[in-house]
């Protein structure tokens, strides 16, 4: 009996499917996920109009900023894709870059919710004021959350590639954030439609 | 020959059939932009509600699949993902409408 | 750096292979799963005497065992134990100890995520029955739950329960729902990607393919129930509106996202059980299961199909005429690829050899239980018929025969069946046959009743009754069920404590059994396979062992001859074990004393609890699966 030590991403195991079981375990998790998300937002649909003697949504919302936070977003996608890519190429220190800045847009997003949480607060919007602030903040908030952890994950990704960068060898763990990450923009994508534009256009 | 090896040949095939470049990401990165931008747009047009709503509803459609086709590979990858994100987001439109309208009452 | 023995910098890689380390520590899917079942069985246990107060207090009119709220707290709990930490990881242990034996495969797909599913379980189970503890404490306080196990708002919103109960059942069921999805993806990529060469999906055993289906359900429904319990969570924790009426709030949302999940849910507990007893079946009746390919299809329908039905729990909410139509409609297409199973299963033994084991005699049981409970099944999903049935002790019967009669049945058939090849040593027969007609007779004596003193009107839930309705014979008759159903249990414990105490040593295929689990050794070695077998055959086993089997026909036609390349899973050289980590225990310790922090609102706890899971991802993703190679001497090929 001989005793080596193996590290799991190190030697890729050969599949029925030819996929990384990594890959296909995490698929399994995002298609879960989205029944997570369609309850949530049925919630919110479910008790739309609902605002008590609160504010309405209409009051509340303001489109131009929600869209340049959408848009920080999307464009954290493409720098995650980036990130994926540069990585696979084997071009670790621009990985890593990328990464930083996915962190870093994730982060900004965060900030806007943040500031519009708040803003919302002070307009008289409670998680207790009425319906609408109920499902908005749960709804949102949730959404938050997952943008959070996934900026941890890119963080511990950074610490992962501290020496030498995100090469080759640890392309496989940025895909799978990047997976995520994606996951939690196409989440915003729905969101964005959904709660913020057709308020406003209906 | 098992069957279960051919599998795994074609599958392999399937997945070096192309490769994405930097240029792909960004390409679609911009016409995400430009959708956003669009979405942004046609908000404030008066008088035209069903036409806004059409296009909302394409719009962030069109974003949803560039997203997973591209950004997540699918195109590219093996369509046993394509398969098992498909299943979970049928569900969850059907659930939404289901509960959506059993809840109306 | 090449030599990552340490985990968080300071934590040494364990290797213990005995003691409470080793254990802790494991990876290994059929520890794991021996965890499991003992941990459920225990549970199982506690639930029964749950039950076994409850038919006590219902023994005659009038009686006081027990107070109104402790009786509500005891049903509440009953079904809260039996549903989700008895039953459901029963069949996990079945799943985790058998599927990768059954595909051919070294371990399940992420080892280390296993052992966390099994560690949030005991977490979670451990957490919601505190309040029993604290109940004992502070008997005025109603920690325990006592809303039902369906959780309705608004008996569980603050206003009606201001104890600790929906709270304590709010977070369990959250802390429990963490690990059975784990469980889902982990046997899902499991089964797609780890099958032995040859092994294709339509020659995998039967079981396999229920564990499959189930997984499938338990990731798409357990979202929902994630989703009501945090929305119920948010509601009692932080003043939320969801089922807030005062605010617009709509309770019966709460019932349509909890049978969004609950009934998928119902079938995730009988679907493991069918394929219990389809593996079963053809063991002791000498012959190959009757339509393998019919039961695969309609094991996948019924899964579907679970999720277009769950209305049919809340016909008597007032849905309206359309939509209770329509969910009796689906619900009533159910019949059909369950009828079909039945009817295999039937067909299977028809002209067979059969030999009258205990395992068989439980799969019958099952047989004859569970088309019981179906009957009555088909018979609420008729709108007019269940406005009279809904809340009485009809529904109770239905479920009992269904869970009870299907689904412990076949838990109880697997044991006998499986038992060799769990510990190396056979359970007796002759106490296991007396075993069998003591719970058969015992749980018919006691559940059969509920037909009709449901049909003569006594509510479900109800905690105590007056003379007079007629109701006085079948329930003492029902109690005494239930002592003779005792009595076979605790059969079953003396006959498990004797065949422990024997020295191991059992054939590999004491049964002349199918399947390739049985190749392997009993109890099976670390990495199960010397070499990873290659599959000609459905029952590939059966057909190496009896070439000229006969049966002609397709499964001589399915045999062909794969080439044995030994390049799936690494065959070659030595075998790839993963190694043990203290992470999965770590990051489920934190869970749980996270959701300790949240129910007490103690912010220690809570940043205890936060660090620990921390330390636990961290150290997980760091640590990598580790492990060793074990080169095994000569191949007996």
């Amino acid at each position: 009996m001989s005793l080596e030590t193996a590290h799991g991403h190190e030697h890729a195991e050969v599949t029925n499917t030819g996929i990384d079981n990594r890959k296909l375990g995490f698929w399994l998790f995002l298609s879960s996920e989205t029944i997570f998300f369609a309850c949530l937002l049925v919630g919110y649909l479910v008790y739309h109009g609902q605002n008590g003697s609160g504010p309405t949504p209409a009051e509340l919302f303001e489109i131009p900023l929600t869209s340049i936070s959408t848009f920080v977003l999307l464009m954290s996608s493409l720098s995650v894709v980036l990130g994926v890519f540069s990585a696979q190429q084997g071009h670790a220190k621009a990985a890593r870059g990328w990464v930083a800045a996915t962190a870093l847009m994730g982060l900004v997003f965060l900030g806007f919710q943040a500031y519009e949480f708040t803003h919302f607060y002070h307009e008289g919007l409670t998680l207790s004021s009425s319906l609408f602030g109920t499902t908005f903040y749960v709804l949102t908030g949730f959404h938050g959350a997952h943008v959070a952890v996934g900026v941890i994950w890119l963080l511990s990704l950074l610490f992962h590639g501290r020496k030498g960068g995100l090469g080759q060898d640890k392309a496989g763990d940025v895909e799978i954030a990047g997976l995520y990450w994606h996951f939690v923009d196409i989440v915003w994508i729905v969101l964005f439609t959904v709660v913020y534009l057709l308020e406003a256009a209906m | 020959m098992a069957k279960i090896q051919d599998r795994t040949a074609t599958q392999a095939k399937v997945v070096e059939r192309s490769h994405p470049t930097a240029k792909t990401f960004v390409g679609v990165g911009l016409v995400l932009f430009a959708l956003t931008a669009a979405e942004f747009g046609i908000v404030y047009l008066e008088g035209m509600q069903p036409l806004v709503l059409a296009g909302l509803a394409i719009f962030s459609v069109l974003k949803f699949i560039l997203v997973v086709g591209y950004f997540m590979h699918l195109r590219w990858d093996s369509k046993l993902l394509t398969w098992v994100f498909a299943v979970g987001m049928v569900l969850a439109v059907a659930i939404a409408i289901a509960q959506r309208y059993v809840n109306l009452a | 750096m090449a030599t990552a023995a340490k985990t968080l910098g300071f934590i040494p890689r364990p290797t213990a292979e005995t003691g409470f380390v080793s254990w802790l520590t494991t990876v290994d899917h059929k520890r794991i799963g021996l965890m499991y079942g003992v941990t459920a069985f225990l549970f199982f246990l506690f639930g029964g005497l749950e039950a076994f107060v409850i038919r006590l207090q219902l023994m005659k009119p009038n009686l006081d065992v027990v107070t109104a709220d402790t009786f509500n707290a005891l049903f509440t709990m009953h079904a809260t134990t039996m549903i989700f930490l008895a039953i459901m990881p029963m069949l996990a242990a079945f799943m985790n100890f058998l599927l990768p034996l059954q595909i051919g495969a070294r371990d399940v797909a992420f080892p280390r995520l296993n052992a966390f599913s099994y560690w949030s379980y005991l977490g979670g189970g451990i957490f919601i029955n505190t309040s029993w503890v604290l109940q004992v404490l502070n008997p005025a306080g109603r920690a325990v739950p006592d809303s039902g196990w369906f959780g309705y708002a608004n008996l569980t919103t603050v206003n009606f329960s201001g104890g600790m109960g929906p709270d304590f059942w709010t977070i369990g069921l959250l802390l429990l729902g963490i690990g059975t999805l784990v469980s889902g993806f982990n046997f899902i990529t499991t089964i797609l990607n780890m099958r032995a060469p040859g092994m294709s999906l339509m020659r995998m055993p039967i079981f396999s393919w229920t564990t499959m289906v189930t997984s499938v359900l338990v990731i798409f429904s357990f979202p929902a129930i994630t989703v009501a319990l945090l929305m119920l969570l948010f509601d009692r924790q932080f003043e939320a509106n969801f089922f807030n009426v005062a605010a617009g709030g709509n309770v019966v949302f709460w019932q349509h996202l909890f049978w969004t999940f609950g009934h998928p849910e119902v079938y995730i507990l009988i679907l493991p059980a069918m394929g219990i007893v389809s593996e079963i079946l053809p063991t002791y009746s000498r012959k190959p299961l009757f339509g393998y390919s019919v039961m695969v299809f309609s094991t996948a329908l019924i899964g579907f199909m679970g999720f277009t039905v769950w209305s049919h729990h809340m016909f008597a909410v007032g849905m309206g005429p359309v939509v209770n139509t329509i969910f009796g409609l689906t619900t009533m297409a159910i019949a059909i690829p369950t009828g079909v199973k039945i009817f295999n299963w039937l067909s299977t033994m028809w002209g067979g050899r059969v030999k009258f084991t205990s395992a068989m005699l439980f799969a019958l049981g099952f047989i004859m239980c569970f088309t019981i409970g179906g009957l009555s099944g088909f018979m609420h999903a008729l709108p007019p018929a269940n406005t009279q049935q809904t809340d009485t002790y009809f529904i109770v019967a239905h479920i009992h025969y269904v869970l009870i009669g299907g689904s412990i049945f076949a838990i109880f058939g697997g044991i006998y069946h499986w038992f060799p090849k769990f510990f190396g040593r056979m359970l007796d027969e002759k106490l296991g046959k007396w075993n069998f007609w003591l719970m058969f007779a015992g749980f018919n004596m006691f559940a059969f009743p509920f037909h009709f003193l449901g049909l003569m009107g006594m509510p479900r839930r109800i905690y105590t009754y007056d003379t007079g309705f007629g109701w006085d014979f079948w329930n003492m008759f029902s109690t005494i069920g239930v002592w003779v159903l005792t009595a076979g249990i605790l059969l079953f414990i003396w006959n498990f404590v004797q065949a422990m105490r024997k020295p191991a040593g059992t054939l590999s295929d004491p049964w002349d059994a199918r399947t390739i689990e049985w190749t392997t050794a009993s109890p099976p070695l670390p990495y199960n396979f010397k070499e990873v077998p290659v599959i000609a055959a459905r029952d590939d086993f059966w057909y190496k062992k009896y070439p000229d089997a006969g049966h002609g026909g397709k499964a001589a036609k399915k045999q062909d001859q794969p080439h044995a390349a030994g390049a799936v899973h690494g065959g070659g050289h030595g075998i790839h074990m993963p190694g043990q980590s203290y992470m999965p225990a770590l990051l489920a310790l934190g869970i749980t004393l996270l959701g300790y922090g949240l129910l007490f609102s103690n912010m220690i706890t809570t940043i205890i609890g936060v660090t620990g899971i921390f330390a636990g991802m961290f150290g997980w993703a760091f640590e990598g699966d580790g492990g060793t190679v074990i080169e095994v001497a000569g191949g007996d090929d």
